[in-house]
């Protein structure tokens, strides 16, 4: 099974007056087809600069420096503005954190979805209100007559973050990036868009690259995990063996340090503070709050690691990036 | 026995929405934000108050930290009453030593125009705790007793990492040696991998100061690290309340158990019982009659639609606001482990 | 092993808005116009190269100068720099002689309206309800009083009758008493926005009281957009000074660049320079300040601060 997107060595830097932020420094992975590949970090990890990149959104004074990113045949990063035009919205699409600043409240709901279904696709306006409220259908909107004659401000935030759904939905996109799209959602509204982005993949097998900071999210609906730090990747793999077999000290770190609802246990804490991105760590960015350290890793940054066979394609890639992942035995929860 | 530090009874804050006419104006609704609440803390101990957004949980621990006034109920800090203690100048000058803030937002809780030693030393000048030498001294020892070290203090609040901020805010809120710390999501805001750092930093604190803590949080998965015991609120009320473990391990009311299996656990292994509520959370506007829950609970009964219920104890210090749930009417639920 | 980023650069607020300040061209620029009319007006009244002052801008004309009729200003006679009247006046002296005055009032007057906005904005927008409805309200009558007329009237009735200082004094505080309005308005604002800051509750829960969480807290919070404003203000200042005496009500007993384009006006279309350079002088020197102003508002933006 081919991959659906393919990230290879991307790279994206930012030049500010304080130096030169590599925010995005060597990043690859594939999302396949009906696949939720979660990309999981903290802050400047880098991974919203990776979004931005793939739709080459990067604000300035950002560049995508180096790489390719492979999608439907072509170079995205070879593309010219006009052509990427046709693939942002149509063929990949963007939802954010907050449904409110990316809908406008000047217009109702109809307004918005149509001038999006009109934009993406070739449909009439009779078309594109039918088609409204179909998409509204499929993110299981209720009332979805109330709802387009609704305002923004009319409608919860979990509704909101539904309507930005169906319009990310409008052109029939293969990839939806959704950056954050439950963090400014209560606990119970956030399992139900949740609940919705399993059934938009099983149904009509779109990738999502979901962006994310909460390891309960990840665990509960991704289907792939690339995990990232300071603009780099640590580990990639499928959830199962993310969470239980981890590779990378990270990653181990963090999943011991998260505490979790369903029992107590003793939060193991990381050390140190995620570093600056102007001035990184040699070698490996990990390595000052790494209990497994040693000098190669303050000099050599570690490069690609693929584990396991290559050659079943239906099995996601596994790849870390460590200099000693043979050696350590990493515990888990 | 243990005092209870901490003693709310039926407090009630509701705030007018009024429409305003050239020369009158009209109250056209209140917002409940908090409808009756009551709760102890008792010494030395750590209570969490959890719930959504809307609940009414930072509302009711301003108002057990004297910044807003109740509209009715009694609020009892060590036996005495709150109001009478904020009323006299040197009791609540005293009060204001022994109950102390930390807040969400390490940033926006600090002057971004003081440096962190001044930051530390102010509530020590405020209330002519030491000075001179002594101040230095105990400013230096507060940085220290949170991990930070002695040349932060010449740092100003932007040129700190989050992780950082907060423990400057923490030190803050010890410097008057103060017996109850509340926090308002204090690891909300921070990096994951600093999380564990802040949180053990907490525990250890509370050993060492020999504080009792009021938790707020919506992330059930901290409360259960850190909390003795638990309140859930739902629109302005605690719905339950109990023992840590039992809370986890035996939630009776349907709102706690929907909260229970909605939070996503980090590991895919465990498998739960989905409860799906169905709509949003109603508005503390105009709250829904009879028991506040009962428009998304699939157990309501015509009581429940009619009639609110109090807390009941139905076990060993686990209440419940409900009329089902006593009733055994609610099945258990359970967190289930699938080995693969 | 824990590492940590150490900062070299110091980072109170007061160095990092300089930093900033020192980026901005149109703050540097401002900057340097303004150091360059401060000393020219300084020295001004001792180098001029002649007497100048407000008896002999009258068409009197004076022995101290020889009678040079419509003389070509540049080019013509370096004696001249700026070209001289019809009375035979040194217009390049006039204006050395007066720039002092102008910046003294602009100045001093901005200075006054500020303490003025400041008290009012703090008090009104700290302490809210009744007090800010009754401050607002007062303010709102100065903002929408015809000042000018009212200014005109006051220094024609007045001004004649006070000595040399009294006069700058009096124009000072008139010029003052209509511009803090405005100000006062804004500093309120951002009053209401610290207010609203999370740190102030933390201070309140802290047990700080009024008074230090006021002074101590939202001032300095607050000072920022103040020095900008500051710096508006005397450019603002500076206009309605040289309008005043332009329209002739000037008290007469003291020689300012508005004063000398009032008195010159009358033979414009015949000595045109007469009233052109004074005319620069005002623009340059306003100009400096809101120049200064921007800069100082790049340099302590709030968006910017980290």
């Amino acid at each position: 099974m081919e991959p659906t997107l393919q990230v290879e060595s991307l790279r994206t830097y930012f030049y500010t007056e304080a130096g030169v932020v590599k925010a995005v420094d060597d990043v690859s992975f594939s999302v396949r087809p009906s696949t939720i590949h979660a990309l999981v970090g903290e802050s400047g990890s880098g991974k919203t600069v990776t979004a931005q990149s793939i739709l080459r959104i990067v604000p300035k004074p950002g560049r995508i420096v180096g790489g390719r990113i492979v999608f439907e045949g072509r170079n995205l990063l070879d593309l010219d503005e006009r052509q990427m035009r046709m693939v942002r919205g149509r063929r990949i699409s963007l939802i954010q954190q907050d449904p409110t600043a990316t809908l406008d409240p000047m217009f109702t709901i109809q307004d918005q979805l149509v001038e999006a279904i009109m934009v993406t696709t070739e449909l009439d306006r009779e078309q594109a209100k039918k088609k409204a409220r179909k998409l509204l259908e499929d993110v299981k909107i209720p009332g979805p007559e109330n709802v387009l004659k609704s305002y923004p401000h009319q409608l919860s935030g979990g509704m909101r973050q539904r309507v930005a759904i169906a319009r990310a939905l409008a052109g029939n996109p293969k990839v939806l990036i959704a950056d954050e799209p439950t963090t400014a959602l209560d606990v119970t509204i956030q399992a139900q868009i949740l609940e919705l982005m399993r059934s938009l993949r099983d149904e009509y097998g779109l990738s999502i690259i979901l962006i994310t900071h909460d390891l309960g999210i990840v665990a509960q609906v991704a289907d792939e995990v690339t995990v990232m730090y300071a603009g780099k990747v640590c580990e990639s793999g499928s959830v199962d063996d993310i969470f239980h077999s981890p590779l990378h000290p990270y990653t181990q770190a963090l999943l011991l340090s998260v505490p979790r609802v369903d029992k107590r246990i003793k939060l193991r804490a990381i050390p140190g503070n995620i570093p600056d991105l102007v001035q990184p760590p040699q070698g490996c960015r990990f390595h000052p709050r790494c209990p497994y350290a040693v000098e190669r890793c303050s000099q050599e940054e570690p490069g690609l690691e693929k584990v396991g066979s290559q050659a079943d394609h239906t099995l996601p890639s596994r790849s870390v990036y460590c200099h000693r992942f043979r050696e350590i035995k990493l515990e888990v929860v | 026995m243990p005092q209870d530090i901490l003693e709310l009874k039926d407090v009630k804050k509701y705030y007018p929405l009024t429409e305003r006419y050239t020369f009158r104006s009209r109250v056209t609704a209140y917002v409940k934000a908090v409808d009756g609440v009551s709760l102890t803390l008792p010494e030395q101990s750590t209570v969490g108050l959890v719930g959504e957004s809307g609940c009414g949980k930072t509302t009711t621990a301003k108002i057990a930290a004297g910044l807003i006034r109740p509209d009715s109920g009694s609020v009892k800090f060590m036996g005495a009453d709150l109001s009478e203690i904020l009323g006299d100048s040197g009791s609540a000058k005293q009060f204001r030593r022994s109950v102390q803030l930390v807040y969400q937002n390490p940033y926006s809780s600090l002057d971004p125009m003081m440096t962190v030693g001044d930051i530390v030393k102010e509530p020590l000048i405020i209330h002519g705790l030491a000075r001179g030498r002594e101040l230095e001294e105990a400013m230096y020892s507060l940085l220290r007793k949170v991990n930070l070290e002695d040349y932060h203090a010449l740092r100003y609040p932007h040129e700190l990492s989050g992780g950082q901020r907060q423990r400057v805010c923490i030190a803050r809120a010890l410097a008057t040696q103060p017996k109850l710390v509340l926090l308002d999501e204090p690891v909300s805001s921070l990096d994951l991998s600093i999380r564990a750092q802040i949180l053990n930093l907490l525990v250890e604190l509370k050993e060492r100061e020999r504080l009792s803590y009021l938790y707020i949080s919506h992330d059930l998965a901290t409360v259960r690290q850190m909390c003795d015991y638990v309140a859930v609120m739902y629109l302005g009320r605690v719905v339950e309340y109990a023992p840590t473990d039992e809370l986890f391990n035996n939630p009776m009311h349907p709102y706690t158990q929907a909260l229970l299996s909605a939070i996503p656990i980090p590991d895919p292994r465990v498998k739960r019982k989905r409860i799906v509520l169905e709509g949003d959370v109603p508005n503390p506007v105009n709250p829904p009659e009879g028991c506040r829950f009962h428009t998304r609970c699939r157990y309501a009964s015509q009581l429940c639609r009619e009639r609110d219920q109090k807390l009941i104890e139905v076990g060993n210090q686990h209440w419940v606001a409900c009329w089902v749930a006593p009733t055994g009417g609610i099945p258990s639920y359970t967190l289930e482990y699938t080995r693969e | 092993m824990v590492t940590e980023t150490v900062r070299r650069k110091s980072a109170s607020q007061f160095a990092v808005a300089l930093r900033r300040f020192r980026k901005s061209k149109a703050g540097l620029v401002g900057l340097g116009m303004l150091v360059f009319m401060c000393v020219l007006a300084a020295i001004g009244p001792r180098i001029a190269p002649y007497n100048v002052n407000s008896n002999n801008l009258l068409l009197q004309g004076d022995t101290d100068i020889p009678p040079t009729w419509l003389k070509p200003p540049l080019f013509h006679d370096w004696a001249f720099p700026f070209g001289t009247t019809v009375g035979g006046l040194d217009v390049f002296s006039g204006v050395l002689v007066s720039l002092h005055v102008d910046i003294i009032i602009g100045v001093g007057a901005a200075l006054f309206a500020m303490a003025l906005a400041i008290l009012v904005g703090l008090v009104s927008g700290f302490y809210g309800r009744v007090v800010d409805t009754v401050l607002m309200r007062v303010t709102e009558l100065f903002i929408v009083f015809p000042a000018l007329l009212f200014l005109l009237l006051l220094s024609r009735l007045l001004a004649g009758r006070l000595s040399g200082v009294e006069t700058l004094l009096f124009y000072i505080i008139i010029i003052g008493v209509f511009s803090w309005a405005t100000n006062a308005r804004l500093i309120r604002g951002e009053v209401l926005r610290v207010k609203s800051l999370e740190f102030i509750e933390s201070e309140k829960a802290l047990g700080a009281s009024t008074t230090r969480i006021v002074f101590r807290h939202i001032l300095p919070n607050v000072l920022a957009q103040v020095v900008v404003l500051t710096s508006f203000t005397v450019a603002t200042s500076i206009l309605t000074e040289v309008a005043l005496f332009f329209l002739g009500f000037g008290s007469g007993n003291i020689l300012s660049l508005g004063e000398i384009m009032y008195l010159n006006f009358p033979y414009m279309d015949v000595e045109w320079w007469a009233e052109l350079f004074p005319g620069l002088s005002v623009v340059i020197l306003v100009l400096a300040f809101n120049l200064l102003g921007d800069g100082l508002s790049d340099a302590l933006n709030p968006k910017l601060r980290e």
